[in-house]
């Protein structure tokens, strides 16, 4: 698959006059491949919205490369730029002008037809608060009518900065399921976002990153996986004395709730069992434990920075 | 190019403050109109007849006096006719519909202010809402964008100052109708007119380009107008004051001279000065294209936050 995105030591350092600049990103690799849903991740500050500037042309990197869909950024970006939706930060839309009219305006940049501004208003649901100033929009409202933004130009590749940034929970639910079908639909969605669990739910791929620098990148489970090493949850009656069986027989093992969590893969399911019922200890339940995101981001981190839950 | 320019120019006109501007300015001109209209007594035939005849008595003896003396450009002739004046001023205090050149002069430092208030809001307004990032992620040929706003920041400009000249034009020539006279309306008259509608819709327009221009420096409408404002009022006034041969360099003074299109001399303390038209043209276009290089040099490298 060709690549959409391709990053090469992207660092960004901001200057301050007499204090030592500020590192955003140092020294960034990254690609994305073409297609589905591209989780971008990490906690507030780890350079998130740096990189999707610098891909778009909006800061210019201190050192490496960057390329979308093939051109080198910022100088081949006017030749893609059409193909490439997005969204950053909050989206930036003129407050005292209705929705539509500001859709209206964009669309006219690139000559999209007025069909195409109602259908993208439809499609994020804000077709009847359409001719309403932007600045009585609800931060979901302004959410949604910044995907809509995104949507217009029909993008092959859609990048999108913390898109479910304001939403209440079913405003969350609508945005993940929009995204789930865009990436469906053949587009590559490149979403970035602090809150790794909501990701998780509609990522493919993933990146983590952290302090400017990628700590890990793949699908979804490997990610999972190099973070802390599989596990195994069970339960049997007596938890302390089932803990105490795992770690004489040599199986790191702690209790979470009504669960021990054993540091084993999930193939070696066998010693387990054979460990507890050596001490008479039948288990009722024994199952992979994938964890999630912030676990794998706090262990591959190696540090207890907070992250959105 | 055109795309762009017509995006632009949608969101020109969709301006609120644009709206508020144009609509608070014929407001201010019919008000204006009113009280003018209600001021003035308009003359008797008599009293306009008995003008005629004085103006005429008055371009027959300056035809004859001795102005050796004198320094001036182009005829005798037309040095009398700018002398004498237009003959309605000798009816006694009235509205005139001849003095609608010196009017509009007279408002060309509004519409140029409005021009400058319209020209650095319109840039200054996408960096403080931050919809200068939604602009560039669909055109990121930065400065392609830029010259699309300029464009259409004097254009739109343009156009609005002629209506509001357009407007005072019809308005003035109604009240001057009804309340005043309008002797002295003639070929050159109109002449002057046209030209001079010409040129303060072109100094307004030119105001918003340089408005436009710092505020694309300092990206606030603030600090662009505090900018032009110190410029114009505070530091070409000391130099003014204490270079007077410096003037004829003044963005100020060869506004004022491009806008009464005449050739001024002053004595000042350290020696002449002298405005010519042309001069002024090349000293405003100067200025402009110096703004202008300093805008389009921050909207290119700058980051965009």
């Amino acid at each position: 698959m060709a690549a959409v995105i391709e990053i090469e030591g992207l660092r960004k350092e901001y200057r301050r006059l007499r204090k030592p600049p500020t590192v955003a990103l140092d020294g960034l690799d990254l690609e994305v491949s073409e297609g589905g849903v591209f989780g971008f991740l990490g906690p507030n500050g780890a350079g998130k919205t740096t990189t999707i500037r610098c891909i778009l042309g909006l800061v210019s990197a201190s050192a490496g490369k960057a390329r979308l869909l093939g051109n080198d950024v910022p100088h081949g970006l006017s030749r893609v730029i059409q193909r490439v939706g997005s969204i950053v930060e909050a989206p930036a839309l003129f407050p005292r002008f209705t929705g539509r009219r500001n859709l209206e305006i964009l669309a006219r940049i690139d000559g999209i037809a007025r069909d195409a501004v109602d259908t993208a208003l439809d499609r994020v649901g804000l077709t009847a608060r359409a001719n309403d100033m932007v600045r009585t929009y609800s931060l979901g409202m302004k959410q949604r009518l910044g995907i809509a933004a995104a949507l217009l130009k029909d993008p092959s590749l859609l990048i999108l900065d913390e898109p479910a940034n304001g939403l209440d929970p079913a405003g969350i639910v609508e945005v993940r399921d929009l995204l789930r079908s865009l990436g469906a639909e053949g587009r590559t969605v490149f979403v970035s976002s602090h809150i790794l669990s909501e990701v998780q739910q509609v990522a493919d791929r993933v990146a983590i990153l952290a302090r400017g620098r990628l700590v890990a990148a793949g699908s979804v489970h490997d990610v999972l996986a190099s973070g802390r090493g599989a596990r195994i949850a069970v339960r049997v009656p007596d938890l302390e004395a089932g803990r105490l069986a795992l770690v004489e027989a040599g199986i790191a093992a702690t209790i979470e709730g009504d669960l021990i969590r054993a540091a084993v893969p999930p193939e070696e399911g066998e010693r387990v069992t054979r460990a507890l019922v050596a001490v008479g200890l039948y288990p009722s339940l024994l199952q992979p434990d994938e964890g999630n995101l912030e676990q794998a981001f706090l262990e591959l981190t190696g540090d207890d920075q907070q992250v959105g839950a | 190019m055109r795309r762009l320019i017509a995006s632009e120019l949608l969101r020109f006109r969709s301006r609120r403050l644009v709206v508020v501007l144009l609509v608070g300015a014929l407001l201010a001109t019919a008000v204006g109109l009113v009280i003018a209209a209600f001021q003035s007594t308009p003359p008797s035939d008599a009293a306009i007849a008995a003008a005629e005849v004085r103006a005429r008595e008055e371009m027959a003896s300056c035809l004859v006096a001795d102005w050796d003396d004198v320094s001036f450009e182009g005829t005798l002739q037309e040095f009398c006719r700018e002398y004498v004046g237009d003959p309605a001023q000798y009816a006694g205090s009235h509205l005139k519909l001849a003095d609608l050149p010196k009017v509009l002069e007279g408002i060309s430092s509004i519409t140029s202010i409005l021009g400058l208030v319209i020209g650095a809001s319109f840039v200054a307004v996408s960096w403080q809402t931050g919809t200068i990032s939604t602009i560039f992620t669909w055109e990121p040929r930065r400065l392609r964008w830029f010259a699309a706003r300029i464009l259409v920041i004097a254009a739109g400009v343009f156009v609005m100052t002629l209506v509001i000249v357009a407007f005072l034009s019809a308005g003035l020539a109604f009240a001057a109708a009804l309340r005043g006279s309008i002797v002295g309306v003639d070929g050159a008259w109109w002449s002057d007119v046209l030209t001079t509608s010409l040129r303060v819709a072109v100094a307004a327009a030119i105001s918003a380009v340089i408005g436009a221009a710092v505020a694309a420096v300092g990206r606030h409408t603030a600090a662009a107008l505090g900018v032009v404002f110190v410029w114009t009022a505070v530091i070409e006034g000391l130099i003014r004051g204490f270079r007077p041969l410096w003037s004829p360099w003044l963005l100020g003074d060869n506004i004022v001279t491009f806008l009464s299109w005449r050739t001024t001399e002053f004595g000042t303390i350290q020696g002449p000065v002298t405005f010519t038209p042309g001069h002024a043209v090349l000293v405003i276009l100067g200025y402009t294209a110096v703004v202008l290089f300093f805008g389009f040099t921050f909207v290119r490298i700058r980051d965009v936050q």
